[in-house]
Order: C-alpha cells, then sequence, then structure tokens
C-alpha cells in the first residue's frame, strides 16, 4: 500500500518533470534567427512583453491599443514586404522576476524577430541581458533610465532620456511663478527626472520651497498638499503619470490651493481629465505630441485612432507602442532577420515616428531629443497654449 | 491642523476597513486576506453603479452594500466552510486565493484603468475653530463612528450579538450549547464584508479615483490597524485606524510620502513590541490548556526511499536535455523560489511560527549581495556568503521582541517587519540607490566559470537548493527537530521540560532567513536588477503558500510547491489576461482539497480530532460542577 | 526535616484583575517528601504549581529551590533547576512519538551536543551554543550517536514503568494515544530528567479506578524511591495514601495543612467542601470525619 503509494508519488514527480520538459517549444535549442529568413511567406513575428494583469495593467491595455492600431495598418497595408505580421502577447505584470523568463521565451522562438516592451524600466532591465546573450533586438520603448540601454548593442530605448525633459520643465515652471513646489514619483524614473530638473532650477536661480517623492500607488496626498501650501509655492511642479498626477491636482484644488499646476508629458492623456474632472481646468504640460500638430501623419493617426476606439485624444502610451511596433517594422523591411533589425535600427537615419517625428537612434541607442509643444487643458480637452 | 484632521479623515477609512478585519478575526479566528478585495470590489462596483447607471448616492450604497455582503457569505462558503478543522493557516491561504480570484474578475469585468469615481454629494468648506472642514470628510467620518456604534449596539445588545459573542469566546462550547457556529461565521462574514464595501464607496468618494487594484494594500493597512488596536476588538480597530491615519499624515507631511510605509508598518511593529497585544487587546497570563492538544496540521510528510530521491535528483538534472532555455530560465525561477521558501520550513514547518514577512529577508541577502558584487566588486561565493549571513542578523535583531508573541500576532508583526525592510530599501537611497534600484548585477561565477547560460543557471540552482534541502532534512531529524516540534505545538509543555522556546524560535528564524538571504543572492544574480518594489509583501505571502501547499514538515514540500506555485503561472499562459483568475482558483481549490500539503499522507482528521475532543468536553463538563 | 527545605515558598500572591486568586500562599517540602494540595475547584491548586513552575508570573512572593530564588527564572530555567511538571490535561507534544515526547523531557539536562550551556542565559551572546548546537546537528558526532543510545535506554525504563501500558505504544504518535497514556507519557517526560521536585497537576485525572490505582503504586515506588513530590489531585483516597503532608486551600488561602489524618478531620477543610451547613460545631469534631473522607473522592474528579 505505502510502496504503492510512494512509488506513485515518485512517478508522479518524473511525469510532471517530463510534463515541463514537454511544454517546451517543439522547436527547442537556442534560436539564432538566421534561419527564419528563408521562408519569405512566414509571417513576420515580434514578441511584446507587458503587463496585461496586476498592478500595472492599465498601462498594458494602453499600449494593446496602439499596437493593434498599428498592427491593423501593417496588415492592411499588406504586411512587410508582402509577409503578414504578427504579435506574440506575454503577460510579465511588469513583474522583473517574471520577465527573464518572458525573455527567454522569445529568444528561444526563432520564428520572432524582435521584441517590444516591457512596462517601465525594472521589467525591461531584468530582461535586457537574455537579449542581449541571445541577440534578439529588446526594443524597450517605455523604459527611461539612463543605464537602460547599458546591457548591450540589442536594447534600444525610445524614452527621451530626461537629461533633456526635465530642464525644459524646469525652465517651463520659471515662467509659471519663482517659487515651486515639486511632486515627483518615487521609481527609478521619477528620481532620474527630478535629479535633472532640480538641477536646472538650481541653475537658473528658480526656487523651490517644498518638495517630495511619493509613490505613485498612494491615494492621499492631502498631508503632503497642505505642507506644500504652507510653504507658499506660486506654482507646482508634477512629475508624475496621468491617473496620479490627476489625483494631485484635484486634491489640490479641493484643499483650496489655486496656483498654477504644471507637469512632465507623460502626463498628456485623457485619463487626466477625466480623472481630475474640473480640476483639470489650466493644468498645463509640455508633451511631444499634440493632436493640433499640422503634419498629416499626425493629423492620419489621430483620425485613425479615434475611429478605432472611444477615446477624445490617445494617450501617451498608446502612442509610444504605436511608434515601437511601426520603428521595428520599418527596421523589419530592411532585412527581416534578427541582426538585420538590429543593424538598421542602429544605422537608420529619420526614422517615422508619431511622437517624435523622424528620429535617429544615437550611439548609445537612445533617442536624443525632440521637441515639446506646452499643452493646457481647456474645456476637458488638451490644447496648445497660447 | 488640517493635518491632523486629514489624519483623522483617512484613519477613519482604516478603522472602517480594521472593523471587518477584526469582526472576522473576532468571531472565526481568521485574518481574511480577501478583504481587501471586497474593498476593492466595493469601491469599483460603486464607480459603476454611480458612474455609468447614474444612480444616486443612496441606491449606491444599498447596491454596494448587498453585493458585498452577498459576497462575503460567498467567500465563507467556499474559502471557509469546507476547511472544517484544517489549521489556521489554511483559512489565510484560501482567503488570499480568494482575493486573487476578486482581483482578477473585477479588473475583466471593470477595466484595468483608474476610475474616476463621482463626487455624489455636494462639496462644501466649512470652516471652524481653525478647522477646514469638508462636508465630504465629515461624512466619511460620521459613517466610519456610525458603522462602528451600530456595531457595538449590535454584538453588545441582541441576540444574535450575544451569539456571536459566545461564538468568539469559544466556538465549540458556543457550538455544544446550541448555537449554530457555521452560520454565526457566516454572519460575520457577510456584515464585515458589507463594511468592506462601504468603506469602498467611501473612499473612492473621498480620494476620488478608483481602480481594481486597491484592494490589496488598503487591506494590509486595515490589518495593521486592527492588529495596533488589538485584533478582535471593535473599539480597538477604532483606536488603531485613527493611530495609523494621524501618524501617516503627520509623518509623511514631515518625511514625505516615501517614509509612508516606513511608519505604517514601524508602528506597527513598535507598539507590538510594547504590548504583545495591540492597544486594546489583552494576551492571556496562561493561554488555555490545548484540549486536543494543538495538532498543527495534520499531513505527515511522505518519505522516499534513498534510491527513489535519487531518481528524482537525477530526473531534475537531465531535464536540461529536453528542456528549452526558455523551461530553463523558468526553472531557475522555481528553484530560487524553492529555496526561499525553504527558509520557512524550518521557520514554520519546524518551529510552528507562520512569518509572513520573508521578502524581507530576501531583499536584505538580494541587496547585500548585489551592493558588494556591483560596489565593492567581491566576487560571487564570498557576497553570496554576506548575503545569507547579514540577512540573518538583521532579521533576527529586527524580530527579536516578537518571539513574545503568539498565533497571528507572530504573523503580523513579521508581515510589518519584512514591509519595513523594504520602505528601508526605499529610504535609504545612499545605500541601495532608492527607487532607482541596482543595474548590472553580474552573474555568479565559481571558480572562474561565469554561469549565465539558461542551462547552467538551471543547474546551479538545483544544486544549490538540494544541498539545503540535505541539510534542512538532516536538521529536522536531529534532536533539533524535536525541540522545534515541540516548541511549535505546546510551547509552555516545551518550557517546562527546560526548553527556552524564544531561543529556538529565533534559531528556526535566524537559519530560515539565512537560507532566504541566499534565495536572495540568486534572485539578484538571476534578475540581474533589483529595486525595493519587488520585495513586496506578495512575496512574502507566496512563499507561505509554496511551503503550506507544498507541505510543511518536510523539505520536499517545497519543491513540490514551487513547481506548482511558479511554474503554473508559466503553464496558464495560453490563458492570457485570465490566467492569474485560475491561479487563484487553482490554489483555492488545492487548499480546499489538501490543506495539509501536497507533500503529506493523508490522514483522516476526525477519527483522531473528534474522540479526545468529546473525552475532555465531558471531562471538563464533570469538573465544573 | 533538613535544615534547608527542597522547596520553599512565602507570601506567594497572583491576582487576576483584582481577584486573588493565590493569596499569601506559604509552603516548603523536605527532600524526599510527597506534599499535596487540596482544595475545591477555584481555590487556586493549579495557579499555585504554575507559579512555583514558573508558568506564571507571581506578584508578589519568593519561590526558593534548595536556596535558589525562582521567583523572576523563566520556566525552561527551572526546568533546568531541577523542577519539571505535568499539567491538568496531558500537555504531550501530539505530533512526536512517545519516545520522542518522553526525550523532550531531557532537554532540561542534556549537555552532549549542546554546548557551552553557560552561555545560554545571556541575550545575543546565546547565539554561539545555540548555533555550535545546530553545526553539531548537522555534523552528527560520534559522542551524539553514543548519547542517543544511552538517552533511548533511559526513555525504555522510563515506560517501564507503566509496565505493558505504555510500552508497546512507544514509537506510536502521541495524539493516538488514550487519555491515561497521554499522562503516564507526561509522568515520564518529567522524570526522565530526574528532577530534584516533580510536581504533579491531577496525575489521576481522567482515568477510571483501575488506573488511579496503578498511578497510586507508581507514585508509592517513586517515593521509595526518595523522589520529592508536589501533587495536586482531588481523589482524596490517593492524597491520603501517598501524601506526607497535605496542604488545603480554599479561595487562594491556605485554611489548613498537616498530616492526611489532621487534615482530614479539620471542620474548616469539610466546610470548604461541604459548604457551611456541613460543618460541625468546634466542639463536634470527630463526629463527621467519615464523610468528610469519602464524600469528596466519590463527588469529584
Amino acid at each position: 500500500m505505502t510502496i504503492l503509494r510512494k512509488s506513485l508519488a515518485v512517478l508522479g514527480a518524473t511525469a510532471l518533470v517530463a510534463g515541463l520538459a514537454a511544454c517546451s517549444t517543439p522547436t527547442s535549442g537556442p534560436g539564432t534567427g538566421a534561419g527564419a529568413e528563408s521562408a519569405s511567406t512566414e509571417p513576420i513575428r515580434f514578441g511584446v512583453a507587458l503587463p496585461q494583469t496586476g498592478n500595472n495593467a492599465q498601462y498594458g491595455e494602453y499600449f494593446t491599443q496602439g499596437f493593434e492600431l498599428a498592427l491593423k495598418q501593417l496588415n492592411d497595408e499588406g504586411g512587410i514586404n508582402g509577409r503578414a505580421v504578427e504579435l506574440q502577447y506575454e503577460d510579465t505584470q511588469a513583474d522583473p522576476a517574471q520577465a527573464p523568463a518572458v525573455a527567454q521565451k522569445f529568444v528561444d522562438d526563432p520564428t520572432i524577430l524582435a521584441s517590444l516592451g516591457d512596462f517601465g524600466t525594472p521589467a525591461s532591465a531584468a530582461a535586457s541581458p537574455i537579449y542581449q546573450a541571445g541577440g534578439l533586438v529588446q526594443f524597450a520603448f517605455s523604459a527611461s533610465a539612463s543605464t537602460v540601454t547599458d546591457p548591450g548593442d540589442f536594447v534600444f530605448a525610445t524614452w527621451v532620456s530626461q537629461q533633456f525633459e526635465a530642464p525644459r520643465l524646469a525652465d517651463f515652471a520659471a515662467t509659471k511663478g519663482s517659487k515651486q513646489a515639486v511632486f515627483f514619483h518615487d521609481t527609478d524614473w521619477g528620481a532620474d527626472t527630478h535629479g535633472f530638473f532640480a538641477d536646472r532650477s538650481e541653475e537658473i536661480g528658480q526656487g523651490t520651497v517644498y518638495e517630495t517623492a511619493y509613490d505613485p500607488k498612494s491615494t492621499d496626498f492631502r498631508p503632503l498638499l497642505l505642507t506644500a501650501a504652507a510653504a507658499n509655492p506660486e506654482v507646482i511642479v508634477l512629475i508624475s503619470y496621468a491617473a496620479d498626477g490627476a489625483l494631485i491636482t484635484s486634491q489640490a484644488r479641493e484643499l483650496g490651493i489655486d496656483v498654477p499646476i504644471v507637469g512632465i508629458s507623460s502626463n498628456y492623456n485623457q485619463q487626466f481629465i477625466e480623472l481630475a474632472g474640473p480640476a483639470a481646468e489650466g493644468f498645463e504640460t509640455l508633451s511631444y505630441f499634440t493632436p493640433s500638430n499640422p503634419d498629416p501623419s499626425v493629423q492620419q493617426f489621430v483620425s485613425d485612432f479615434s475611429a478605432e476606439y472611444d477615446v477624445a485624444t490617445p494617450s501617451d502610451y498608446a502612442i509610444r507602442a504605436y511608434d515601437a511596433l511601426k520603428i521595428v517594422a520599418w527596421a523589419a523591411a530592411q532585412d527581416p532577420s534578427r541582426d538585420g533589425i538590429r543593424t538598421a535600427l542602429a544605422t537608420g537615419t529619420d526614422i517615422p515616428t508619431i511622437l517624435y517625428g523622424p528620429i535617429t537612434f544615437s550611439e548609445n541607442r537612445r533617442v536624443t531629443d525632440a521637441e515639446q509643444f506646452a499643452l493646457v487643458v481647456k474645456d476637458g480637452e488638451f490644447v496648445l497654449a497660447e | 491642523m488640517d493635518i491632523l484632521l486629514a489624519g483623522i479623515i483617512s484613519g477613519s477609512t482604516y478603522a472602517l476597513i480594521a472593523l471587518g478585519v477584526s469582526l472576522i478575526y473576532g468571531v472565526s479566528n481568521i485574518v481574511n486576506f480577501a478583504h481587501g478585495a471586497t474593498f476593492a470590489i466595493g469601491a469599483m462596483l460603486g464607480w459603476f453603479v454611480a458612474s455609468v447607471l447614474g444612480f444616486p448616492l443612496w441606491a449606491v450604497i444599498i447596491v454596494v452594500i448587498a453585493a458585498t455582503a452577498l459576497l462575503g457569505w460567498i467567500i465563507h462558503f467556499i474559502a471557509i466552510k469546507p476547511l472544517g478543522s484544517a489549521p489556521p493557516i489554511a483559512a489565510l491561504l484560501t482567503t488570499f486565493a480568494v482575493g486573487i480570484i476578486l482581483d482578477n474578475t473585477s479588473q475583466r469585468i471593470f477595466g484595468a484603468e483608474t476610475r474616476r469615481f463621482p463626487a455624489l454629494l455636494e462639496q462644501g468648506n466649512l470652516e471652524l475653530f481653525g478647522f477646514r472642514f469638508g462636508t465630504l470628510g465629515l461624512v466619511i467620518l460620521g459613517v466610519s463612528l456610525a458603522c462602528f456604534v451600530a456595531l457595538a449596539l449590535f454584538i453588545t445588545r441582541t441576540k444574535y450579538g450575544r451569539a456571536i459573542r459566545a461564538t468568539a469566546q469559544d466556538s465549540e462550547a458556543a457550538q455544544q450549547m446550541g448555537i449554530p457556529v457555521a452560520r454565526i461565521q457566516a454572519a460575520s462574514f457577510v456584515i464585515a464584508s458589507a463594511l468592506g464595501g462601504i468603506a469602498g464607496v467611501l473612499v473612492g468618494m473621498y480620494y476620488s479615483n478608483v481602480s481594481p487594484t486597491i484592494g490589496f494594500m488598503a487591506g494590509v493597512q486595515g490589518f495593521a490597524a486592527a492588529t495596533l488596536g488589538g485584533l478582535g476588538s471593535l473599539a480597538g480597530a477604532v483606536v488603531g485606524g485613527l493611530i495609523l491615519g494621524i501618524a501617516e499624515a503627520f509623518g509623511v507631511s514631515i518625511w514625505g510620502d516615501s517614509a509612508r510605509q516606513l511608519i505604517t508598518f514601524g508602528v506597527l511593529i513598535g507598539v507590538l513590541w510594547i504590548r504583545p497585544g495591540g492597544i486594546l487587546g489583552r494576551v492571556p497570563a496562561v493561554g488555555s490548556e490545548p484540549m486536543t492538544g494543538t495538532f498543527f496540521g495534520a499531513g505527515r510528510p511522505l518519505t522516499l526511499k534513498p534510491w527513489q530521491y535519487a531518481v528524482l535528483a537525477c530526473a531534475g538534472i537531465l531535464l536540461v536535455f529536453p528542456a528549452s532555455d526558455y523551461i530553463l530560465r523558468a526553472g531557475s525561477l522555481v528553484w530560487i523560489y524553492a529555496l526561499f521558501a525553504l527558509s520557512l520550513t524550518i521557520v514554520s514547518g519546524f518551529a510552528g511560527q507562520i512569518v509572513l514577512g520573508q521578502a524581507g529577508a530576501l531583499a536584505i541577502g538580494a541587496y547585500t549581495s548585489a551592493l558588494l558584487m556591483t560596489k565593492a566588486e567581491w566576487p560571487f561565493v564570498p557576497s553570496f556568503l554576506a548575503a545569507g549571513l547579514v540577512a540573518a542578523v538583521i532579521s533576527v535583531i529586527l524580530v527579536a521582541p516578537t518571539w513574545r508573541l503568539r498565533g497571528h500576532y507572530v504573523s503580523m508583526a513579521t508581515l510589518g517587519t519584512g514591509a519595513f525592510i523594504a520602505a528601508l530599501a526605499l529610504n535609504l537611497p545612499w545605500l541601495t540607490n532608492g527607487a532607482r534600484g541596482i543595474f548590472a548585477i553580474p552573474r555568479p561565477e565559481i571558480f572562474g566559470f561565469e554561469i549565465a547560460s539558461a542551462p547552467a543557471m538551471y543547474l546551479f540552482t538545483f544544486a544549490i537548493l538540494v544541498v539545503f534541502m540535505l541539510l534542512v532534512g538532516r536538521l529536522g531529524k536531529s534532536h533539533l527537530g524535536r525541540t522545534w516540534a515541540a516548541v511549535r505545538e505546546d510551547e509552555v509543555a516545551a518550557a517546562s521540560s527546560g526548553i527556552h522556546p524564544a531561543a529556538y524560535k529565533s534559531l528556526a528564524f535566524g537559519i530560515g532567513s539565512a537560507i532566504a538571504g541566499f534565495a536572495g543572492a540568486l534572485y539578484a544574480s538571476q534578475l540581474t536588477y533589483i529595486e525595493p518594489a519587488q520585495f513586496g509583501i506578495n512575496l512574502s505571502v507566496l512563499a507561505v503558500t509554496i511551503v503550506v501547499l507544498g507541505g510543511m514538515r518536510a523539505p520536499m514540500g517545497v519543491m513540490v510547491g514551487a513547481l506548482v506555485l511558479v511554474a503554473v503561472p508559466e503553464i496558464f499562459r495560453p490563458l492570457y489576461e485570465w490566467r492569474y483568475f485560475f491561479y487563484g482558483a487553482l490554489l483555492l481549490a488545492l487548499v480546499i482539497f489538501r490543506p495539509q500539503g501536497l507533500w503529506a499522507r493523508v490522514e483522516k482528521v476526525p477519527t483522531w480530532l473528534h474522540a479526545p475532543l468529546q473525552r475532555t468536553r465531558a471531562l471538563v463538563g464533570r469538573n465544573s460542577e | 526535616m533538613t535544615a534547608i527545605p527542597l522547596l520553599a515558598v512565602h507570601g506567594l500572591h497572583k491576582s487576576f484583575g483584582g481577584l486573588h486568586v493565590v493569596d499569601d500562599v506559604e509552603l516548603s517540602i523536605a527532600e524526599g517528601e510527597v506534599v499535596s494540595i487540596i482544595g475545591p475547584n477555584g481555590s487556586g491548586k493549579t495557579t499555585t504549581l504554575n507559579l512555583i513552575s514558573g508558568v506564571l508570573r507571581a506578584d508578589a512572593g519568593s519561590v526558593r529551590l534548595a536556596g535558589t530564588e525562582l521567583r523572576h527564572f523563566k520556566p525552561h530555567q527551572i526546568a533546568a533547576q531541577g523542577l519539571t511538571r505535568t499539567f491538568q490535561n496531558g500537555r504531550v507534544i501530539g505530533n512526536l512519538t512517545v519516545r520522542d515526547n518522553v526525550l523532550v523531557g531531557l532537554e532540561a539536562v542534556q549537555r552532549v551536543g549542546r554546548p557551552l550551556p553557560a552561555l545560554r542565559g545571556i541575550p545575543g551572546i546565546r547565539w554561539i551554543p545555540l548555533l555550535a548546537e545546530t553545526v553539531l546537528a548537522i555534523v552528527g558526532t560520534p559522542a551524539l550517536r553514543r548519547q542517543n543510545v544511552l538517552d533511548n535506554a533511559a526513555v525504555d525504563a522510563q515506560i517501564a514503568r507503566f509496565g505493558e501500558r505504555l510500552a508497546p505504544r512507544t514509537e506510536n504518535f502521541s495524539f493516538t494515544l488514550s487519555y491515561a497514556n497521554r499522562r503516564r507519557t507526561e509522568i515520564a517526560r518529567a522524570l526522565i530528567s530526574q528532577p530534584r521536585l516533580l510536581v504533579l497537576d491531577e496525575p489521576t485525572a481522567g482515568m477510571n479506578q483501575t488506573e488511579t490505582a496503578e498511578v497510586m503504586h507508581q507514585l508509592l515506588d517513586l517515593k521509595a524511591g526518595g523522589q520529592t513530590m508536589l501533587l495536586v489531585e482531588h481523589k482524596l483516597d490517593l492524597v491520603m495514601t501517598v501524601s506526607d503532608r497535605v496542604i488545603v486551600l480554599d479561595n487562594g488561602r491556605i485554611i489548613a495543612q498537616g498530616t492526611p489524618e489532621q487534615v482530614r478531620n479539620d471542620p474548616r477543610v469539610i466546610e470548604a467542601y461541604l459548604g457551611k451547613r456541613h460543618a460541625p460545631a468546634p466542639d463536634a469534631q470527630p463526629a463527621v470525619a467519615q464523610p468528610a473522607h469519602s464524600q469528596p473522592t466519590g463527588a469529584t474528579a
């Protein structure tokens, strides 16, 4: 009886191991991607690592909007050199612990020619060494840290380094008032951005009467705002995302703090207006994107996007995802192989994007800088500020 | 003054959540991890009914109360009732699983986006004695106090309330007196969940933003408030909530928002150090003598013959050949988590202390090794050893005063300590690089070989796991295993036999933390990037889940548990955004059907539990004539 | 009686929330003496034992074992001083075998494999002996193995005390044991460290008459072997047979003490047990001796 049961336990455990092994893709073995280009009718496939569940799932939803629109357009136009485009989504919850396995999964699959994602620096950074070792491009379109492309020449990033954007925000804030209160994310991105921001503020002699880091998941900002208000700032600066930026803005207005509020570009999101409600009126931000940009490709994108989704304006996240797929597809059109995409990205010039206009990757595979527009919320919409 | 007021109002929302936690704890001796999820459902449903359907406030509240009350009944029916006499830890896991299911269901139904909760009330600002009152704040304060008063009256003045109190005091005696204990427990879930739902609506109105994932943190703050005030005490829940709210408001306004968790959990740990039963709770001077023996988990681990273990080990090694790099990469994470959970085989399985803060030790290990390798440029091996040592020393010092505590207080105090350590990592940027995290942590290197490839990493982590499993297994079979068992099952009897319980609990915890620290070093090298947010309470709960589900009395349990719990989310990938829903469902099912763990022989509970129970009952009955 | 009693208790006080449960209890036990505490339910007998054995902290008073003040000692330190005990409801370690249960009792005195006992009392420093113990447990020295053989023999000797009652179940898990066998296991656990003072809290509770008689004989054997004992017991037959002296508690106070014969005839005892109306007039002492003896024996258990 017990011997039988023990043997069953051993058998069961062995079966589990064997089962795990069987789960592996039939075409196992490290894929270099070199073999995939020969079959020219095969679809071109890209992997997408993103949060579909968990705390950051909403950003995964924004990404998916952008990806699906770009994918539809690509395939409607006949794919890449006649080959259909497919995306393989894998959920990582933007969790650095889950990201390496997903990266390895993409690396293992020779039909995948490049990977897009993940959300934020942590999950992207945890996956980078695997992409680098596997020779698969990691297109980290949502990672902002200054070190994000350090792991090697297969890692690309489109987030303009905060060293350009943050000082501009400092200059912009100085035009609104000479004493500022600064709220910034207590994340790698927030700390980086704030660093550059504070340096510039000091340089131009802008007074900072209050500054604080905060957890983006916090909900009660009243104690912070009350302390800030006691220091009598003339302008409040938000280095925030749209959801928490909106929360701070609405709680500030509710407490009767009526100084101008300016925010960094990631606040450019219709969600900001929805969440802050009437309090959003007058909020200003510097954005790379403006729906009123006369560029025909931008206008086309805006109308396509609103035709596809029931949203007034596309979010920053959706635009970044849309651009990411378009850029990688552009590179795949040059040479549909893993190495080819890397080379095309590294050497290509003036690659078209919606967010930044034409871009060229710098020596360290990043977008150096791009023009920004001052936007203001007026009647529930982001419009160009005078 | 305004800050005090903001603290009181946010404190009263904590109090409202804590009331539910405390009520359920008082009646059923269960820490309900699904409570936060119920709160979040209340908030999201409130948003839906108010914003999408456009109902007025009173209708919103009625709908939410009805729905969350029903939810409470369902939680009790599917996650508590089937457990019968399984140990309380099983209820912790089933409610945690229900929490996962609820959060994911809510995300699928309402969408993952953060939503604006409509105001529903005229916003007005009054000014009185230098206080600025928002009407909303007043309403929240009023509703919280009203809920407390109503609940207190219900419990002290009504017949049903008397039954609840009787059940809270001694559920077995209450059962014998003809009180329908199961129904009373269900009622406590219904009431508590409805309170959670109301809290969801109020918090939604107050903060104006809601999202499906706000529950977990709110739940933890509710636990912290309830524990602070004294678990099971309703007045304690209110006092605890207010203290926490006020301490946070002032602390945050002085040190900034990053210090919030530091304050929350610092206050929790500090209070438990001074008052082990919470502010209004009492620790009974002498625990009632266990009538039936506190037979913590009936499961006895399976034992195999040496050759059978050898076969398993070979299977583990030979997996390298058929498996893809993806399987191996996922596999090494499985083994790292297994090693992490092995720390609890000693602390929880052997010594019986349910520790909910092992992510703290993991974090210390990961940071120690990462900092030594990147900043001091130490090689891997000494960094690895230092990781275990530092993790053990810091954890043991922080947790030392906890060993005076009993049962759930140990769990809550260690939960606080673990979260406190993660908060420290965030608040010491000069040392840990704060929120920026540590990049480019080198892979392990041994004797000049860099272990970077997927098969190498897999074999390396597997080998380390097996070595530690052998060591832990040996400890379990030594006289120390016996000593720990005595402490685990009857601390008083163990002490009266000459065993110093605190010393041996501390020893178990120290060894466990060292193992968690070693796991942390491997974790850092596997991920190559760490930041404080990775070491949250979820990770601590995962370790407990692994060890309980696998079977906590034998090292093999962690292998089985980690294979199921870490591999299942990978295997469920074809389910896309539903995978965590099914993960929760599977966890729930496994715990209900195998509360004693997978790596255990099933023993029929009734035969040994019921006979002695009745006999002692009869005896006590006679004695007290 | 020797000059220094083995156990000397002075002015022991304990109150729970204003209720004096133990009120100024004084007692002393000489080497080799067997003393019983009796009294109605709620009279503070078990609390007194808990105070002496360190399970509860006394509010005031002193407890000396062979001259060493125990009042600020913790239970495990008291056990190491040579005072071990059993509990009212048989506190065995359910998930250990009977053998392991009894071996647990050796922890109070075992030194092999548990180095540097002197450092154990010092917070922080105690990690040195603890870690040394862990290392030895993993390594498993020859000395440790030899000691294990001796320890197991000692366990068998203790279990043999109960004849065939417990011996066949030595390797069974103790949660499978009958109530009586749990008590036997507990007594063996308390005895294996060869304590100077054995404290027994109702060792025959829940036993039938045959089993009670067996325990009585075993206690008499122990007494014959010179074992000092402090006993709380309801069954007066057993108390009167085994004890050298009996102390009677009521409402936390000692109301009478003396030889079994003296106590049996003490009117205050009879009053405490049976209530006032049974109490004889002070001048009519001998008349009620018989009912006082038989009634409690039959009615309480």
